[in-house]
């Protein structure tokens, strides 16, 4: 599994660029994809960009009716993002996360989903 | 004042004769020092009407209060001189050890002018300035050349370079410091019409600060924030994680800007090199985050090699030229590198190149035929002729503004150039308070000048909102990066202040002892942007400059009066005159 460098969470940096190259690292297919506890009824796909797609995968559907619901299903089926991009207290993201939902950029809890939007997760420092 | 020597070393060639000039409290004050600092010596030496690679445009370093405190990035030098490549101010900055290396020479800056009769080496060691032959360097790239001063003058000292393409004059060469390059507007070839193939600096008279123990308590606690989930992408990841995203929402640049994605986005993507190649991981001098990721790839000898890699020179020699092989996309950055040269002008340069060829304008007659987009061999080849200023290389190493003109044919409508400076890797499309802070940003079409994209990615922005309100971000942004690199602070950091200039005040009192307020943070970085804007004045801008490439306003969904519109309200919010300041 990939890792995160120590600041964010504890882990040793060598296993990470280790395992960075290990094939069992796929982006297109992440491994909440294979869940053993897949969502009742996905009502979306969260695409997920820079670091939550290493940790993540690609894609990882969540059902909820509001972000919140969202964020809260994307830790229960994508627990590699718990402390690290969610906050396993809060059920939210951590700060440097946003989510863009049809193309609006928001970190409003309350924002609300409907079936086929486009969820994007992604840090909120743009560009660089 | 503490943090700082109070004077800036002027060394004036070809003898090196140098002079201590005082620098006022309050031009420091003012200016703040970094960038805000080498625009306003730049200001004051440059005569009006220069020639860019002339002996009386100056090349300015500037250091910071804040470079050899500890606090976390703030090892940066800031260049200055006029653009060979806009004919405008040109400024950059890059993190290096050198940067503690001219804070401990004894100056805040040091301006050189004139030029040599014969290649050399400017060395200043703890304050005092001498020249030594650099005849027997030419022709060695930036980390060769540092790698043999050191060795000829000892382990002390810290080297700025330029490569080949810096002696032969391509308009967007750059300076490289410790493998980082001061890269944008040439002013590699100003160092390279000096004749100055290097300067190396020996220096630890750093200047004491005002509260010592106050300020490793600050530090400590900004070092702790550099360190959070804020950073994370670009320590994680690096800026390649850029690309992925901006291709899923439509603003990477393919193809020389005709598009604002690219088929090929996944094979370049950062997270999918980051699987397949990544090496290392580096910080620049002094830095707490590490965003230099170095990736694999296999070199033109069949040897495997590794270079640094970044989004603007991913996009710029990846989509933007509808490249797609991560190995020559690697290899090619590698070449910028070893050559000292801007890897977004060059992409963009070429990429306006293989536009021609698409277009059926011929360039055989300027030095040889264009490639195809997405002829990675032919582009690897082009770096080559570029570095070297041969062949077609000659005509392009001018950049895509001066190699349109020169070809004519029409050939300007799709020379992606803000002022003569290529676009860096956002498409303005769907950014608006980008757009406008690309058309007015005084050094040409500039991320790092100016991040209104920040605006535009985020929710601070609504897409219906009215021009002020964009130019409102607009400006904002542009004084952020000012404070920013006048406080020699990396811009990744910013996220890790709740309020950047209130908190930035505290570390500025702590470092100067100076009664600083957040308010006089943001009138300085404000001024230091007017200032750049003076210096173009003074260098013929003209309102007509402060526009984008054609091909940007088309009206899908820009066109030339709504961006018109923007403009007149960007020089409103700044209370500027739109004939210039007076």
């Amino acid at each position: 599994m990939w890792t995160l460098h120590p600041g964010v969470i504890r882990v040793n940096p060598s296993a990470k660029i280790a395992s960075a190259t290990a094939p069992s690292l796929d982006l297109a297919y992440p491994s909440a994809m294979t869940s053993p506890n897949p969502p009742a009824a996905p009502t979306v796909t969260v695409e997920c960009f820079g670091v939550p797609r290493m940790l993540a995968g690609a894609a990882v559907p969540c059902a909820g009716d509001t972000l919140a619901e969202i964020a809260r299903d994307l830790g229960r089926h994508a627990p590699a993002l718990l402390g690290t991009v969610v906050d396993p207290a809060a059920g939210w993201l951590l700060p440097g996360y946003v989510f863009v939902i049809d193309s609006a950029f928001t970190r409003d809890p309350g924002a609300t989903i409907h079936p086929g939007c486009a969820v994007l997760l992604v840090a909120s420092a743009a560009g660089g | 004042m503490r943090g700082v020597h109070g004077r800036w070393l002027h060394v004036r060639l070809p003898g090196a004769a140098a002079e201590f000039i005082p620098l006022a409290p309050e031009t420091l004050a003012e200016t703040i020092g970094g960038g805000g600092l080498a625009g306003r010596i730049l200001l004051d030496l440059c005569p009006p009407g220069a020639d860019p690679l002339g002996p009386d445009n100056p090349l300015v370093l500037a250091s910071s209060p804040f470079a050899g405190t500890g606090i976390t990035t703030a090892s940066k030098i800031a260049v200055a001189a006029r653009s060979p490549q806009t004919g405008m101010i040109g400024d950059s900055l890059s993190s290096s050890w050198l940067a503690l290396a001219l804070k401990g020479s004894g100056a805040d800056a040091i301006a050189i002018t004139g030029r040599c009769g014969e290649w050399s080496v400017l060395v200043i060691d703890r304050g005092a300035a001498r020249l030594e032959p650099g005849c027997d360097l030419l022709g060695l790239d930036p980390a060769e050349t540092s790698a043999a001063l050191r060795s000829r003058l000892g382990n002390g000292f810290r080297v700025a370079a330029i490569g080949v393409a810096g002696e032969r004059g391509v308009r967007y060469a750059a300076i490289a410091n410790d493998g980082r390059l001061a890269g944008r507007t040439g002013t590699g070839a100003v160092m390279g019409s000096k004749r100055l193939k290097a300067i190396a600096i020996r220096g630890d008279a750093l200047p004491p600060v005002a509260d010592r123990a106050g300020l490793a308590a600050a530090a400590r606690g900004l070092t702790r924030r550099s360190l959070g989930p804020e950073t994370a992408k670009y320590r994680e990841l690096g800026t390649a994680a850029n690309l992925a995203f901006f291709n899923r929402i439509g603003i990477l640049p393919s193809r020389n800007f005709a598009d604002g994605s690219f088929s090929g986005a996944e094979a370049i993507s950062g997270e999918r090199l980051f699987a397949d190649r990544h090496a290392a991981r580096h910080a620049c001098a002094a830095c707490t985050i590490g965003c230099e990721h170095h990736y694999r790839f296999r070199a033109a000898s069949g040897h495997d090699a590794a270079v640094r890699l970044e989004y603007e020179t991913l996009f710029a020699l990846g989509s933007l030229c509808g490249v797609d092989d991560p190995d020559a996309i690697l290899r090619a950055a590698a070449a910028c590198d070893r050559f000292g040269m801007d890897a977004i002008s060059a992409g963009g340069t070429i990429a306006w190149a293989m536009e021609c060829r698409q277009r059926g304008v011929d360039l055989t007659p300027f030095g040889g035929p264009a490639p195809d987009f997405g002829d990675a061999a032919a582009m690897l080849a082009l770096l080559e002729e570029i570095g070297e200023r041969r062949a077609l290389g000659a005509l392009l190493g001018e950049g895509s503004r001066v190699a349109a003109e020169t070809v004519g044919q029409g050939s300007g409508a799709w020379a992606m150039h803000v002022k003569g400076l290529e676009l860096p890797g956002y498409h303005p499309r769907k950014l608006r308070a980008m757009a406008l802070g690309l058309a007015v940003a005084a050094r040409g079409a500039c991320h790092n000048r100016s991040s209104a994209y920040e605006a535009d990615l985020s929710d601070a922005l609504s897409p219906a909102a009215a021009a002020d309100a964009v130019a409102a971000a607009a400006i904002a942004a542009e004084d952020q990066a000012a404070l920013l690199d006048s406080l020699t602070l990396c811009k990744f950091l910013r996220h890790a202040f709740d309020d950047l200039p209130g908190e930035a005040a505290v570390l500025y009192r702590l470092v100067t002892g100076l009664d600083v307020s957040r308010d006089d943070l943001l009138r300085a970085a404000a001024g230091a942007v007017l200032d750049r804007r003076r210096f173009n004045q003074r260098m013929g801008w003209t309102r007509d400059l402060d526009t984008l490439p054609p091909r940007l306003l088309d009206g899908d969904p820009l066109d030339p009066a709504t961006l018109d519109l923007l403009v007149a309200a960007y020089y409103r919010g700044r209370g500027i005159p739109e004939t210039g300041i007076a």
